[in-house]
């Protein structure tokens, strides 16, 4: 993937940098919002990554200058700023995703990754098929092995969304903004607990398990190791 | 009361004073078009006769009793008849010396506009008296200026009047004065008790509290708004206290611990094993800190009032199973029963995101605090204009001493302070439901802890909301 990065932080930027180098990502990296907005009209890019405090032009500025010239690159914006104000502010400027900081750099990737593949024709797949896992989105019904799957309302949802994003990271945040649409942590262990109860349907009476565990992170779903 | 008397006079007073004067100054300025048109008339006539006869004939007409020029004491016939005054000037008008150029009517009648209503009159006795008059010009070397004093009635009326005015404003005003310095000693006894309260209270005594009579007054008002405040100021100096206090150590625990898993770090060099579960630590330690900072930040933005214009229509009921369909596994897992009781359609007006978080606050500190085996219940009720929330769980409950200050920050319910909650949890609760205008308690007669959310639901409101929007939607998260 080819990500623009504007960020002034220099100690954000160069962690930034670093992980999306090693995970294989071509990074472009400025410091000022006016230059990042230039580039980000000039070339192509697969994602944006926009900090909300910049030099030169404000990150909020820039993403809505972006949209209203109709550049539809999926924009990330990276925030020290968490208020539920600041979050609502920066989404309706056009940002597509809104992280605080600071963030574990496996959140951040995983929501890129999530934002490029969220293209159009995924969201309007009516199956989805993983292994020998199948979801219907008409019927809302899941099957495995061709065995039907009883599956409650909020765990065909946490599936749906880890089919989506079948074989990516999906962190517990983004479960929790995207399947409960909280944009604060409990403290309890409700992903936590409703994953399990998915696994429990979904793995536990096959011989392989689809979903797996990333220690610290969240959960990626996808062919089992062979 | 002796106020209310005075305002009540002074009012009436002032009442009678601008009353009397607008009607009077309608009927003058109505009389005075009357006169207007009177001038209007003489003039046009004497245009005419000017325009037939020319200089001669309308000189003829002015003229009193054949001759041309008026002397003074003709003027007093005008003045007693309500006749009219003429002045009708020639050629050498524009010469400086204007009593030269009068050929008929009164030398000594001077007007500076068309229309002036401050014509004067040079005259030892009837210069006093105000006159409207009229300038034609009649060709190009002729002019005449028809006057009339203005009507004794209008004249003695303003007289009357100003003189009553006066008498009203010289007699009145003392005795106000009068009254208001007698009160002035009560009302300075009254502002020197509070002023003694704000001393005290400046000095740091902040359990002093300004006197309440049974009066019920302005200054019982001022008191009891002054008081508010007071108790306002103290519970936020205590809850700051225990703030600062409470950041301090929320903050200081994790940090050391992440500083202590550093150091194992370095001493397991060798182990990745042993690294990888100190850095798990350390990320759990730096998310229990980012969760008190959250909560904090989120807590500062609700009481500043900021989310109440995202305010829309929200049913609560869907809310709440949605929430105990998402919780109740939770605490099963925590060996803790959730049951429900929600009927559908309670709706409340406010925050979807907000209200959420309240009731998942409620549900985590049962969690947390109800014993193992503990049943938990969440029900929703109407209670008349009311909708009534209550979670609660049958034991242990919560002690004594700590029910005053549940509601404060940085509360700890277990003293021991090794629970994962960062005491502010409950802060959030409360100030989320005062956003909402409702109000929330602890049952007291209950043997666990039985938390009771009111919140508003004024059906005249959720009416004309629903009228707005014919088919009201949760949205869905």
């Amino acid at each position: 993937m080819n990500i623009l990065l504007v960020e002034d932080d220099e100690e954000t930027a160069s962690f930034i940098c670093r992980g999306l180098r090693e995970a294989g990502d071509a990074v472009t990296h400025l410091y000022d919002g006016r230059k990042g907005l230039l580039a980000a009209t000039q070339a192509e890019y697969d994602t944006l990554v926009f900090d909300r405090l910049l030099p030169g032009m404000d990150g909020l500025d820039a993403v809505r200058v972006l949209r209203e010239s109709h550049i539809e690159t999926p924009i990330i914006m990276l925030t020290a700023l968490a208020g539920i104000e600041d979050r609502v502010n920066g989404l309706e400027a056009g940002a597509d995703d809104y992280l605080v900081k600071p963030f574990a750099f496996a959140e951040l990737y995983a929501r890129i990754r999530a934002l490029c593949r969220r293209k159009p024709l995924l969201q309007e797949e009516h199956l989805l098929t993983v292994h020998d896992l199948t979801l219907d989105r008409t019927t809302q019904q899941v099957s495995r092995q061709g065995q039907l799957l009883e599956l409650m309302p909020r765990e065909y949802r946490i599936l749906e969304y880890l089919m989506l994003n079948a074989s990516q990271l999906v962190t517990r945040t983004m479960l929790l903004e995207c399947v409960w649409g909280y944009n604060f942590d409990p403290k309890t262990s409700l992903v936590q607990t409703h994953v399990s109860r998915l696994r429990a349907k979904v793995d536990k009476p096959f011989d392989s398990d689809l979903i797996k565990t990333v220690r610290g992170s969240g959960y990626v779903l996808g062919s089992p190791d062979p | 009361m002796l106020r209310t008397t005075i305002s009540v006079f002074t009012g009436l007073l002032v009442l009678l004073l601008l009353s009397s004067w607008t009607v009077f100054l309608a009927w003058r300025s109505q009389r005075l078009s009357v006169e207007r048109d009177l001038i209007s008339l003489e003039a046009e006539s004497a245009i005419a006769r000017f325009s037939r006869g020319g200089v001669e004939r309308l000189a003829d007409d002015i003229a009193f009793e054949d001759e041309r020029i008026w002397e003074e004491e003709w003027l007093w016939f005008a003045f007693e008849e309500e006749e009219f005054l003429f002045r009708l000037t020639g050629p050498e008008s524009e010469d400086e010396d204007l009593e030269e150029a009068t050929i008929a009517g009164f030398p000594g009648l001077y007007a500076e506009f068309d229309w002036d209503e401050g014509a004067e009159l040079d005259h030892d006795d009837l210069d006093a008296y105000p006159l409207i008059s009229y300038r034609v010009g009649l060709d190009d070397e002729h002019s005449l200026l028809v006057a009339r004093f203005v009507p004794v009635r209008i004249r003695e009326l303003s007289e009357i009047l100003m003189f009553s005015s006066l008498i009203l404003l010289v007699s009145g005003v003392p005795l106000i004065a009068a009254t208001g310095f007698a009160l002035r000693a009560r009302v300075r006894r009254r502002i020197a008790a509070l002023s003694l309260t704000a001393q005290a209270v400046g000095e740091g005594n902040l359990e002093k509290r300004a006197p309440v009579s049974d009066r019920q007054d302005d200054f019982d008002d001022l008191a009891k708004a002054f008081n508010r405040m007071l108790d306002r100021v103290a519970t936020l100096t205590r809850n700051m206290r225990s703030v600062s206090v409470g950041v301090a150590h929320d903050l200081k625990t994790p940090v050391s611990n992440i500083d202590g898993r550093l150091q194992l770090i370095e001493r397991d060099r060798k182990s990745p094993e042993l690294i990888s579960e100190h850095i798990e630590r350390s990320r759990g330690h730096i998310a229990a800190l980012q969760r008190t900072l959250d909560a904090l930040l989120r807590l500062g933005e609700i009481e500043a009032g900021a989310r109440r214009s995202a305010f829309t229509l929200v049913d609560l009921s869907l809310l709440c199973a949605d929430l105990v369909e998402s919780f109740e596994p939770v605490l099963a897992e925590m060996d803790k029963t959730l049951s429900a009781e929600i009927p559908s359609g309670l709706f409340v007006y406010g925050d979807p995101d907000l209200l959420s978080q309240l009731i998942i606050n409620l549900l985590e500190n049962i969690g947390e605090h109800a014993r193992d085996g503990a049943n938990a219940w969440l029900a929703l009720t109407r209670s008349g204009d009311n909708v009534l929330l209550v979670v609660g769980d049958d034991g242990p409950g919560i002690a004594e001493p700590l029910r005053e200050v549940l509601f404060e920050r940085f509360i700890q319910l277990d003293s021991s302070r090794q629970s994962s909650g960062n005491g502010l949890g409950l802060s959030i609760v409360r100030a989320i439901t005062e956003l909402h205008h409702g109000e929330v308690r602890l049952r007291a007669d209950t043997r666990g802890a039985v938390f009771e959310v009111q919140l508003p639901s004024s059906r005249a409101n959720l009416a004309q909301e629903l009228s707005r929007r014919p088919r009201p939607e949760y949205k869905s998260v």
